[in-house]
This record gives structure tokens, C-alpha cells and sequence, in this order.
């Protein structure tokens, strides 16, 4: 490779082309994500944040998963692990419609329960299913239900309220 | 001694000129990526609104002539214009969310910053008729080499991908394993957490491994000596990436990008060994 270095205003507009657009691609994610920037820059200027890139790829992809164990407790005390798959009849995993193997939101974990609930009434008219759930989010597993309750029970009317 | 380092910093950076071989590679593979991106959204029977017609042809006609090289410097800037206006115009100004993505970005960044490299002067109409110019004059032909700190810039891009996705990671609900857990269980397991006793040492593995890589990436790239082994974990990294998330182009620009950091006189001396000889009659 040569150096060829040119002379006068051809130096001067490189210079500042390549300071500018390598201050430009820097300062997006070092405003963003280092320093929190919203838009308020100094002098008060407030320019569209979203002119700056930040690179957070997939920061939030994947969140609405939620990870959730039935289990059924029989009239004798004991705790068994409820298969939905096998109870709302698709045996088979990955036939299964997606709405059953993925359960991405609190209130579709209850909802599912309590189809099973109306499955499980079929041979026990007072069914105890208690569901344990937790869901993603940016900063981790949140735990959401700790099967402390019998959603077969629950009122109808019953919504699941958000821990705050 | 540090002003001499210095130097050669400022040089490489600045002034140094090389093969323009890697930068018409780039030319030519960026505008497959665009079109591969871009072009079913913007067939003219798409949307008639004038703006999205206006946007659609322009970006036909640049990205044609960009691709064959045919007056390139206009139509390289004439792509970057379009690209970045996709970005910015139709991305946030009208709504167009899939167009603000990262990948959509980098496809712009790629093409402004090729726009300012000499990416005409090798495998390009523009090329041809230099050899026609030459060789009716009879001088000799023009060498196929030109400044290379806008592909410095685009390598420094890489690098700053590299280092900030690296620090957005170092935060414990990513390197405890768990944003890597709802990753998998999202896209391929469902709802049920293998109840198993590899699933999370694995997920915590994988999360350092990523971070670590992308840290070593962003700057070991730069050094000639690491280059040969850190250039296949990197196209194997992007490759799984392709294959495991919905990223979109994304994989293939990194790929084709990476051009950026080799030594352009390398590659050329490369594609001279690759390159047949002449066709006997």
C-alpha cells in the first residue's frame, strides 16, 4: 500500500469528511447507550433522538415467553404435573397449534387453565389446577404466578392483576 | 517514537491508497443485498403514492447503475441518498417500522461510505472505458488503485457494531443466561423450561461466549495477524445468527463488510492467482 497525502482544500475535505462520519457513527451509541441520551443535547438544543443509531439488536426480542409448569393436586395431597398437550388432545408437540406451546402472556396462561379446568371437570367435578409462571422481560425471568391458588376456582370475572 | 506510531495511525487511516478490487466487490455485493432487501416493496404497482414511486424508481435506476458501474461516483452518492432517505424519510417520518431496523441502517451506512470510496475504478463499465480511453491514446492502462479511508470508515463501522451490541450485553439478565433462555424457548422450545440440568449452564455459556466474541471482534479484526482466525469464527457467528434468528440481511452485509478490513492489494494479488489466463483459440 502507498501514503499518497494530499495537499490544500483535498486534505482539508477529507479531514473533515472522515471526522465528521466517524464522529457521527460513534457519537449514536455512545449518546444512547452510555450516556442515556433522550434528545437534549447541550445549549438546549433537542434534536429526534432516533437520528442517532444505537445498537441494541434484539434487546427485547423473545420477552413475550413465559415459562409455565400445571400441576394438579388430587384429593389426597399430592401434587402431579399436568401434560396440556395430552389434554387438550394434540399429543404431538410439534403439531401442536402455537398458541398451546408457546404461552406468551399471564393472561393467556389463564386462559389455557382454564380450558383444562373444563377438561379436567369431565372426570372430577372440583378439579385443583395451580399453574406456576413466570414471564420474560429485558431484565430477566419475572415471576408472575406462584401456584399458590386454584384457577379452577377462580371467579370468571377474576383478572390477573400486575405486581408492581 | 509515539509521534511515528501516530503517523502511521493518521496514515493508514487517512491516506493510504490500494487495490480498489475489494471496494468494486463491495459495489457490486451491496446492491444484491439492497435489492434482496428492498426491491419487492418498492415494484412500481406496490404503492402508488408519489413519494413511494418516486423512491421506488430512484432506487431502481441508482442501484443499476451502481451495480454495473456505470458512472459511479454519481450513482453510488444517487444509491446512498435513496438508501439513507428509506431510513430516515420512509422509516420514521412515514411509519415504515421494518425500515428503521439495524440491518436497514447498515445497508445505508454501507452505501454512503462506499459512495466515498473509488469503488468505480475496478470491474465496472467505468473501468472499461478507462482501458477503451487508454488504449485508443495509447498510454497505458489506469491502475486500479485509489484512497481507502472511506473502507477504513466502513471497518471502523463493524467495529463500533461489534463493541457497543458487546456493552448493551454486559447487563446480568443477559449474562446470567436468562434474555438467552426466552431467545431459545421463544423461537424454538415453547413454553416448557427443559427440565433438565444442561439447559442453563449452556445459556450462561453462550452469553459470555457471545460478549467475549464481540468484544475480541471489534478490535482484534484490525490486526493481520489475528485476522485469519478471527475472520471464520466471525462468518460462522454471523452464519448462526442467519440460521437461528430472524435477522434479516444482516448476516450477509457483516460477511460481505469484512472485505473491509483485509489488505486490499492482498485480495488483489488473490484474485490474480484465482483469475484464469487467457483463453487459448
Amino acid at each position: 500500500m502507498d501514503v499518497v497525502r494530499p495537499v490544500g482544500w483535498r486534505k482539508a475535505l477529507r479531514l473533515s469528511l472522515f471526522l465528521m462520519v466517524a464522529g457521527f457513527m460513534s457519537f449514536g451509541p455512545c449518546y444512547r447507550q452510555a450516556l442515556g441520551g433522550k434528545g437534549e443535547l447541550p445549549f438546549g438544543l433537542k434534536v429526534d433522538r432516533r437520528l442517532f443509531r444505537q445498537w441494541v439488536m434484539f434487546s427485547g426480542f423473545g420477552t413475550d415467553i413465559c415459562d409455565v409448569r400445571f400441576s394438579q393436586r388430587t384429593p389426597d395431597g399430592e401434587t402431579k404435573a399436568v401434560d396440556r398437550f395430552e389434554l387438550l388432545e394434540h399429543p404431538v408437540w410439534s403439531k401442536a397449534p402455537r398458541t398451546i406451546t408457546r404461552i406468551k402472556s399471564v393472561p393467556r396462561v389463564i386462559h389455557l387453565g382454564r380450558q383444562l379446568c373444563g377438561v379436567l371437570r369431565r372426570e372430577n367435578p372440583t378439579p385443583d389446577l395451580r399453574i406456576v409462571a413466570r414471564c420474560g422481560s429485558r431484565e430477566g425471568w419475572v415471576e408472575k404466578l406462584d401456584g399458590e391458588e386454584n384457577i379452577c376456582e377462580l371467579p370468571m370475572n377474576w383478572k390477573y392483576k400486575e405486581q408492581k | 517514537m509515539i509521534s511515528q506510531a501516530w503517523r502511521r495511525l493518521v496514515d493508514f487511516f487517512l491516506y493510504e491508497e490500494a487495490s480498489t478490487r475489494p471496494a468494486a466487490l463491495m459495489r457490486m455485493g451491496l446492491v444484491a443485498l439492497l435489492w434482496s432487501r428492498y426491491a419487492s416493496d418498492f415494484l412500481l404497482f406496490r404503492n402508488l403514492e408519489p413519494y413511494y414511486l418516486l423512491h421506488g424508481i430512484s432506487f431502481f435506476l441508482a442501484t443499476t447503475l451502481m451495480f454495473f458501474g456505470a458512472w459511479t461516483r454519481f450513482s453510488s452518492i444517487w444509491t446512498a441518498v435513496t438508501t439513507v432517505s428509506f431510513y430516515y424519510y420512509l422509516g420514521f417520518s412515514k411509519g415504515v417500522e421494518p425500515y428503521t431496523h439495524h440491518h436497514t441502517y447498515l445497508l445505508g451506512a454501507g452505501a454512503v461510505l462506499l459512495a466515498m470510496a473509488p469503488c468505480g475504478r475496478s470491474y465496472s463499465w467505468d473501468r472499461w472505458r478507462a482501458l477503451k480511453r487508454a488504449e485508443i491514446s495509447g498510454k497505458p492502462a489506469p491502475e486500479e488503485r485509489g484512497p481507502q479511508w472511506a473502507i477504513r470508515l466502513l471497518a471502523l463501522q463493524l467495529s463500533l457494531i461489534y463493541f457497543w451490541t458487546a456493552f448493551e450485553k454486559c447487563d446480568p439478565a443477559f449474562l446470567s443466561g436468562e434474555r438467552m433462555e426466552h431467545h431459545i424457548m421463544y423461537l424454538f422450545l415453547g413454553s416448557d423450561y427443559p427440565q433438565n440440568g444442561w439447559f442453563h449452564p449452556l445459556m450462561v455459556s453462550v452469553a459470555w461466549v457471545t460478549v467475549l466474541l464481540e468484544f475480541v471482534l471489534a478490535f482484534g479484526l484490525w490486526f493481520k495477524r489475528l485476522q485469519p482466525w478471527l475472520i471464520p469464527v466471525g462468518l460462522v457467528f454471523h452464519g448462526l445468527f442467519y440460521v437461528l434468528l430472524p435477522v434479516g440481511p444482516f448476516s450477509l452485509t457483516m460477511w460481505l463488510f469484512y472485505l473491509a478490513y483485509l489488505d486490499p492489494d492482498a485480495i488483489h494479488r488473490f484474485l490474480d492467482k484465482m483469475a484464469p489466463g487467457p483463453i487459448e483459440a
